[in-house]
């Protein structure tokens, strides 16, 4: 079976189990509340300690998500609407060394194009992130099964609601897969006045079914991060990866570094990846620079340059100019201009209004 | 007779600030019966970054905060973290993405000790005057920012 069928399959059973949960502690809160007064009798005790850490258990679970919509007024006239996704976030944390942490997003549930009418037929079920985390020592623990590439900065909080705009930079998704199946180990620790975080990550299972959405097939990923976080966030990603496309596999090696500052409202970030084949041939590169003003009630001021080239796609430039409301932390509307040269379907231009809430 | 009026009005008004000062000393507390070798303040930041979650027996840090609006919260919060709460939003937006909350928030210094005093792995602060016997001050960070492993002397109303 392939393992992206597993892991839905498991979160499927795990959304039903941790609802089933949540029911069953609505429906009986004296039973909860009730348990150090039961019946003192050996039978009844023994039930009392077995439904107490099955109760310890279930109030380990927490749900939360998050969930986005769009439109796209394209240059040519065309335009398109997007329900983008449902996304529900599954964690489990009973406060020891072990913790559970899951996203199971439903990709694009609904589709509007002029023309055409509304459609699910772009809809399908995606497993983002699946994976276990366990704490080895203070300064070690160890991750596995599906997570996200630590490569960049975008990549590892793309959801809708926590980036200024709905379009992302090409370089953030078509140079290095966005997420793996495999181990990683990671930490912080004081650094100076600052903190030093590493990654160390490689893939363990291939995926199989990737094709979804125009993404690119990823092989035999292994890289590593190092972050020094503070009032300046610096980052140093590498990267060792393998595109298996149609015509052909190549390996790539990567390097990237980004930086974000945060002041006050005012926010400046970018991001720069090069990558080379392994015989140091160019591989493809790409950068972006981002500024966000505060413009006050809630209000920012964002704009963005960003430039990307690969070898099977040619090259392409965007910049961005865009406005951000945000009434409430977790609710953000969105409106922005992207030009540049030739749209394409991953990075499309034009004028575009979004609305985001994480729950 | 003028002199020693302008003296006792100059006395007045610089007792109460000297004694304000000394009081606004935070005491990094955990539960007493805890044993935790000395914290720096970047591994204070760590802490209640939540980058940090684990104590070195393994113990979860369960790091414990006064409501945004507390003086004390605001003061620990611009000289351990180097930002305001209000500023930290999409910080916390960013780690609930990654599936890890905030620290607790307590509405009181009252509430903090207690809650110290009853949670394993526990960390919090209070003003260095509401100290007592619940918990266990590990550090106390000086009104300028400093951070002092030895208690220091002050002078509580």
């Amino acid at each position: 079976m392939r393992i992206m069928q597993l892991l839905e399959a498991a979160s499927v059973a795990l959304v039903l189990m941790a609802c089933n949960i949540a029911h069953a502690g609505e429906a009986m809160p004296l039973s909860l509340s009730n348990k150090a007064t039961m019946p003192t009798a050996p039978l009844a005790h023994d039930a009392a300690q077995q439904n107490s850490s099955f109760d310890d258990f279930v109030q380990g679970f927490k749900l939360g998500g998050y969930t986005s919509a769009g439109i796209n007024f394209h240059p040519g006239g065309k335009t398109d609407a997007r329900w983008n996704e449902a996304s529900l976030f599954i964690t489990w944390d009973q406060g020891g060394r072990l913790r559970f942490f899951s996203e199971i997003e439903i990709e694009r549930p609904l589709t509007w194009r002029s023309g055409e009418g509304i459609t699910g037929k772009d809809s399908y079920l995606d497993v983002e992130r699946f994976y276990l985390d366990y704490n080895i020592s203070e300064k070690l623990n160890l991750r596995t099964g599906r997570f996200l590439t630590p490569t960049g900065r975008w990549n590892v909080m793309h959801a809708a609601p926590l980036v200024w705009t709905w379009s992302r930079p090409l370089v953030t998704s078509r140079m290095f897969p966005e997420a793996i199946n495999g181990v990683m180990f990671y930490g912080a620790a004081p650094f100076s006045d600052k903190a030093f975080e590493y990654k160390f990550f490689i893939e363990a299972l291939q995926e199989r079914n990737r094709d979804r959405s125009g993404a690119i097939p990823f092989n035999d990923t292994k890289g590593m991060r190092f972050e020094i976080t503070g009032k300046f966030n610096w980052g140093l990603s590498l990267l060792d990866t393998e595109e298996d496309l149609p015509e052909g596999s190549w390996r790539y090696r990567m390097v990237g570094v980004d930086f974000m500052v945060q002041h006050k409202g005012w926010e400046f970030s970018g991001e720069s990846l090069q990558r080379y084949y392994t015989d140091g041939r160019d591989g493809g590169s790409g950068a972006y620079v981002q500024a966000v003003a505060p413009l006050g009630n809630q209000w920012f001021a964002i704009g963005r340059l960003e430039n990307f080239q690969r070898p099977a796609e040619g090259s392409s430039e965007r910049w961005v100019l865009g406005a951000a409301w945000r009434p409430t932390p977790a609710h953000v509307l969105k409106l922005e201009y992207v030009g540049g040269d030739q749209e394409r379907l991953e990075s499309p231009k034009g004028v575009m209004a979004s609305f985001a809430i994480l729950f | 007779m003028r002199l020693v009026l302008i003296l006792l009005t100059a006395l007045t008004l610089a007792l109460p600030r000297a004694g304000m000062a000394e009081s606004e000393v935070l005491a990094i507390v955990i539960p007493k019966g805890e044993h935790v070798r000395t914290i720096s303040k970047p591994e204070l930041a760590l802490i209640f970054w939540r980058k940090k979650l684990y104590w070195g027996n393994g113990k979860r840090i369960q790091p414990v905060n006064l409501g945004p609006e507390n003086s004390l919260r605001r003061r620990f919060s611009q000289q351990v973290l180097e930002s305001l709460p209000e500023d930290q939003l999409e910080y916390w937006n960013a780690l609930y993405f990654h599936g890890t909350s905030p620290p607790y928030v307590v509405r009181s210094q009252e509430a903090m000790l207690r809650y110290i005093a009853e949670t394993p792995g526990a960390i919090g602060y209070v003003n260095a005057c509401v100290l007592d016997a619940r918990v266990k001050a590990v550090a106390w960070i000086a009104e300028d920012g400093s951070i002092e492993f030895a208690a220091p002397s002050i002078n509580c109303p």
